[in-house]
């Protein structure tokens, strides 16, 4: 793999909350072309190296380098959609913000297949509808990095399903990190494997050649 | 720059909208201007004072009303960021918290100054004080107040979003920063009251632009720090 263009390079980030410490000298770099799952048991620390990553959380030492050009793709566990308005104006906010025409709006709402809830304040929506939403909104503007944390965690099969298709589309331009547990539906769609464990990075699939073994030691892991 | 002022009228009709649909400051505001101008007019008539007493503790009391009821509505203001963190999306779309703040300073700042028409209707009324010769010079006060609390508790609010005590603790925090608009507001209110109209050359006008402008700047120097982790 070509690993020339990297656009997501975070290196030594520790971070603590009060006596725990989330992340411990987490170094990660994803280039172009990659799609990363980030493994790890709850806690393990992957919301908050997204969250770093992303730009929404500061890390306390270590240095973040990610492209943000257009935008970081970053959809959260909240979603970061405003609950009292409605669907098409949650992603109309975000499309005026990066100057993406009414077209894309439109053809986003089509491929999620949520233009049917357009009206809908987006507090009124099943999760499933919510993530999708939520997701529909991260990929506008078509940004060179996204960053999902549980994803798939509301989604039924047909989310997921478009949810794989967009991941695989772009993936030619851009870097995508998934912190997931979901990791039946998602690992196809990854390149690559990555394991934290306590604010670790224990095991890399870049480094191990066989990404069977690194899912197997985070199987033996979690167990 | 013209991006710049269209992201911004963007964020202030989603503010416009977020507030109409939930309501979550403009209700406060109206139940508690509601509830204390009627405890503070029955107070004050239950307290058999001199009539010629009543029109020079008018500003006092108005102003009293007036910042308890916002800087303890102020404390809902914010809920609509963090139902669903929908400020993260925007910040990740380049959105920035200058942009942000001015937004929500302009919206607050239209409420409050409606606030306080509506506080200047109610307290003449229970104190039996006939304003319309002096409307003018009270709206003016009212606008220039509001710009100056808009600028702080915007501010003060985000600090205190995730605090347990917020409800208390907030408007302990920003009722002492607001000491210079209060004497500031409520020698203003008494020279509109005497002649009339708003002498705009005045100390007290000056308090009141100092304030804003003081608030306004580290308002929006600090806003993205201040809503991020």
């Amino acid at each position: 793999m070509n690993r020339s263009s990297t656009l997501v390079e975070v290196s030594g980030i520790v971070k603590a909350f009060g006596e725990h410490c989330a992340l411990n000298s987490v170094s990660l770099s994803v280039c172009q072309n990659e799609v990363v799952l980030l493994l790890g048991a709850n806690g393990a620390g992957k919301s908050t190296l997204l969250r770093i990553a992303a730009g929404l959380s500061r890390a306390d030492r270590g240095l973040v380098d990610v492209c943000r050009e257009p935008c970081v793709g970053f959809c959260s566990h909240h979603g970061s959609l405003y609950a009292k308005l409605t669907v098409r104006e949650n992603i109309a906010l975000t499309a005026r913000a990066l100057g993406v025409s009414p077209q894309e709006v439109q053809d986003a709402c089509s491929t999620w297949g949520i233009d049917k809830y357009c009206t809908k304040e987006v507090r009124e929506l099943s999760k499933g509808m919510y993530g999708r939403v939520a997701l529909a909104r991260t990929f506008l503007g078509s940004p060179r990095v996204v960053l999902l944390d549980e994803p798939s965690s509301n989604l039924d099969q047909e989310g997921v399903d478009i949810l794989c298709s967009k991941v695989s589309a772009g993936a030619t331009e851009r870097a995508v990190v998934i912190a997931t547990h979901d990791i039946s539906r998602l690992q196809d769609v990854a390149t690559r494997v990555v394991v934290l464990e306590r604010g670790v990075v224990v095991a890399d699939s870049l480094n191990n050649s066989d990404r069977g073994e690194v899912l197997a030691q985070f199987y033996g892991a979690s167990r | 720059m013209r991006r710049w002022v269209r992201v911004l009228a963007m964020l202030i009709a989603k503010e416009l909208r977020l507030e109409a649909r939930g309501k979550e400051l403009s209700v406060l505001l109206l139940c508690t201007s509601i509830i204390t101008s009627v405890l503070v007019g029955a107070g004050v008539s239950g307290a058999v004072l001199q009539p010629d007493v009543v029109p020079r503790l008018f500003p006092m009391l108005l102003w009293i009303v007036f910042l308890l009821s916002t800087t303890s509505a102020s404390v809902r203001g914010n809920e609509h960021e963090n139902e669903g963190r929908g400020y993260e999306g925007l910040l990740l779309c380049g959105v920035t918290g200058a942009q942000m703040y001015v937004a929500k300073v302009v919206v607050w700042a239209i409420i409050f100054a409606l606030n306080w028409v509506l506080l200047c209707s109610l307290l003449g009324i229970a104190l039996d004080q006939n304003l319309i010769s002096v409307a003018g010079g009270l709206l003016v006060v009212g606008l220039l107040a509001s710009l100056v609390l808009a600028s702080l508790t915007v501010l003060t609010s985000a600090i205190a979003a995730s605090a347990a005590l917020r409800g208390a603790i907030l408007p302990l925090v920003t009722l002492p920063l607001l000491f210079p608009l209060f004497f500031a507001g409520i020698e203003l209110t008494t020279a509109v009251m005497i002649v009339g109209s708003v002498d705009l050359s005045s100390m007290w006008v000056g308090i009141m632009v100092v304030s804003f402008t003081l608030f306004g700047l580290v308002g929006i120097n600090t806003y993205h720090e201040v809503i991020s982790e």
